[in-house]
């Protein structure tokens, strides 16, 4: 058979359908038939029911990027204001990120807060008005101590291969209740420590990775300037859309006509519908014109050292009543000295000044806004690091003093959906360096993630080169002492 | 059906790129470029609403439409040519008869919005037919 000529009046395709009765046509149908390309499950993105009864509906993951210092924050230790500039009298941890100095005692002072007596050190002003709904992890403890690999661990349950985020398994686990808008959103996220693929999906169906909002960055996408991208037409109002986006749906149908049926072809008209919907309902969620004075104060928006992190919660908070099944707000790239943030091996004391100066009010104003809006008991808050600091010091001047990596022993803490509020599980020993009791590991925690989600770790599995994954690997456990 | 011949014209380029595993080009991780850090086998679908977006609203999917457009109208004023030589270009073949009275009522259509529509009217067309499942897919 020739190939066509310059006056094309037919094409291959057509001599096919002409000459060879179909033949082409056959062919084509027969490939279409085979398993690796029968239809997907209709909607991917459709709310399915987890395995049983769940405690919240959504997760709000506040990550607080370079390691937050434990015992500077919420757990106190006597002990290292008693043998400040001492020896550690134990043996340490064998693999250490730098150098480590002697005990260092906390700048700050703790005091109990809430009518439960959480401590906390006197760097937060405003956190102690919601302390009595908070559930505070002191035993988490893992092995990684660079933010590469805490971080990938963090987000994917893997330090060093290529897996699934947390909000990837939860996508499609659960799937997401508003089907015009995507189930996983990231706020602002870092391009460091994994990147992309601490959002992927890796193999799991590419429909469940994180959007970001903001293009990663090192610095961090400011808030305000935070767009999901390609999201609106520079040159086309959204009538002209309409009408190019109907006629794409009269060409796609022809063409179907032609081709038969296939779920390829469909999963493309219908992405093109989807993308229309999002551009409508994306930028009504963001924009913050509706939110009462109140509010934005609430959330410390009318302050400029607070700004960017209110808004980076008030958009969270707007998705979540929206129906986004996981979100995640980044605390990083704003300290003008230290772009991991949190991350004070050295002015730990101004370090952390600033970092939870942009924090404080914002936590307290967004906690209180989801419980009085009914939205605190189904939704489950989680904040936290890749690690802790250590309780010893990194070698360095009285001025510019601070803490290294911190893996052994660290806090985090969750709020809301199913959780004991004015509760401390877990703690560390005299000198916050190991964590002794209610040992949470990273699988540990993620377990118990899926498992206030209505999901049981061990059965959320995806097959994948011949074996089924799970976010929890071959480990965790769920920490039931934690659960209301 | 392929033989040697066809090989041998084939009008088909390779493009050999380097591919920064950390760091793959955005385009490419747009639509869905298995992640080079492990083996990934068939998929059974790699189509994302992003991807639609990015064709839809991109600065640069935008210009291709209005190179496309200006090339139709260097060549022919008339319009019924313009949408011949465009399913040409695009699908290898020339337009049915309902087709192209569709395409130009579809011109007429959104250029009648505002002025700047009907500047952009063939424009949007063009970049309609890169848009198209004909278009994106090989049968």
């Amino acid at each position: 058979m020739s190939t066509p000529t310059q006056s094309t009046t037919f094409s291959r395709r057509s001599l096919l359908n002409q000459w060879c009765l179909g033949f082409g046509g056959l062919a084509l149908n027969s490939m279409l038939a085979q398993p690796s390309f029968a239809n997907p499950k209709e909607n991917p993105l459709a709310p399915q029911r987890g395995h049983f009864e769940p405690r919240a509906k959504r997760i709000i993951f506040l990550f607080m990027h370079g390691g937050p210092s434990h015992v500077d924050l919420f757990d106190p230790k006597p002990a290292l204001t008693k043998f400040d500039g001492k020896e550690p009298p134990f043996e340490r941890t064998r693999v250490k990120f730098g150098k480590r100095g002697n005990l260092l005692k906390s700048p700050w002072q703790f005091r109990p807060t809430g009518k439960s007596g959480i401590p906390m050190s006197s760097l937060w002003q405003n956190l102690p008005e919601v302390a009595d709904d908070l559930c505070m992890l002191h035993g988490l403890c893992d092995t990684n101590v660079a933010h590469g690999g805490a971080c990938m661990k963090l987000f994917t349950g893997s330090e060093s291969l290529i897996r699934p985020s947390i909000g990837s398994w939860v996508s499609y686990g659960l799937g997401t209740e508003n089907q015009n808008l995507p189930s996983f959103i990231t706020i602002c996220p870092t391009s460091l420590h994994g990147g992309v693929d601490n959002f992927g999906s890796a193999f799991l169906p590419n429909i469940h990775q994180g959007v970001p909002l903001g293009t990663p960055g090192y610095p961090n996408t400011p808030a305000k300037d935070a767009r999901f991208e390609f999201l609106q037409s520079e040159s086309r109002s959204r009538r002209q859309q309409r009408i190019l986006l109907d006629r794409l749906k009269q060409l796609n149908s022809t063409y179907q006509q032609q081709v038969g049926k296939n779920s390829q072809l469909e999963a493309r008209i219908q992405s093109f519908e989807m993308a229309f919907r999002m551009q409508l309902e994306a930028p009504q969620a963001m924009d913050l014109a509706d939110e009462s004075e109140s509010t934005l104060k609430l959330y410390g928006y009318d302050d400029p050292t607070t700004q960017n992190f209110a808004h980076q919660l008030l958009l969270a908070r707007r998705f979540s009543e929206r129906g986004v099944r996981f979100i995640q707000v980044s605390h990083a790239g704003s300290l003008p000295f230290n772009n991991e943030q949190w991350d004070q091996h050295s002015y730990i004391k101004k370090g952390h000044e600033i970092n939870v100066a942009q924090i404080d009010k914002p936590i307290t104003g967004f906690l209180k806004d989801l419980k009085q809006r009914g939205l605190l008991d189904d939704t489950l808050v989680l904040w936290g690091g890749e690690f802790g600091r250590t309780p010893t010091a990194q070698v360095g001047s009285p001025e510019t003093i601070g803490r290294d990596h911190h893996p052994d022993g660290f806090t985090m803490f969750m709020a809301g959906g199913g959780v004991k509020g004015g509760f401390r599980y877990g703690a560390t020993d005299e000198f916050g360096y190991y964590a002794i009791d209610g040992r949470m590991t990273i699988h540990d925690l993620h377990a118990t993630l899926l498992h206030l989600l209505g999901l049981n770790h061990e059965q959320l599995t995806y097959q994948y080169g011949g074996r089924d994954f799970r976010l929890t690997d071959v480990h965790g456990t769920v920490a039931t002492d934690i659960l209301a | 059906m392929a033989n040697r011949r066809t090989y041998e014209n084939s009008k088909r380029r390779s493009v050999y790129l380097p591919i920064v595993r950390t760091n793959v080009y955005k385009l490419l991780t747009l639509f869905d470029f298995p992640n080079p850090a492990f083996p990934t086998g068939n998929r059974q679908t790699t189509t994302l609403p992003t991807q639609a977006m990015f064709l839809m609203n991109s600065p640069w999917v935008t210009k291709l439409g209005t190179a496309m457009a200006n090339r139709l109208a260097k060549s022919t004023g008339d319009s019924i040519e313009r949408v011949n030589l465009a399913y040409k270009l695009c699908y290898c073949r020339i337009a049915t008869e309902s087709e192209v009275m569709d395409a130009i009522g579809f011109i007429n259509q959104y250029g009648k919005e505002s002025e700047e529509a009907k500047a952009d009217a063939w424009s949007a067309f063009c970049q309609l037919l890169f848009l198209s499942n004909e278009f994106t897919y090989i049968n």
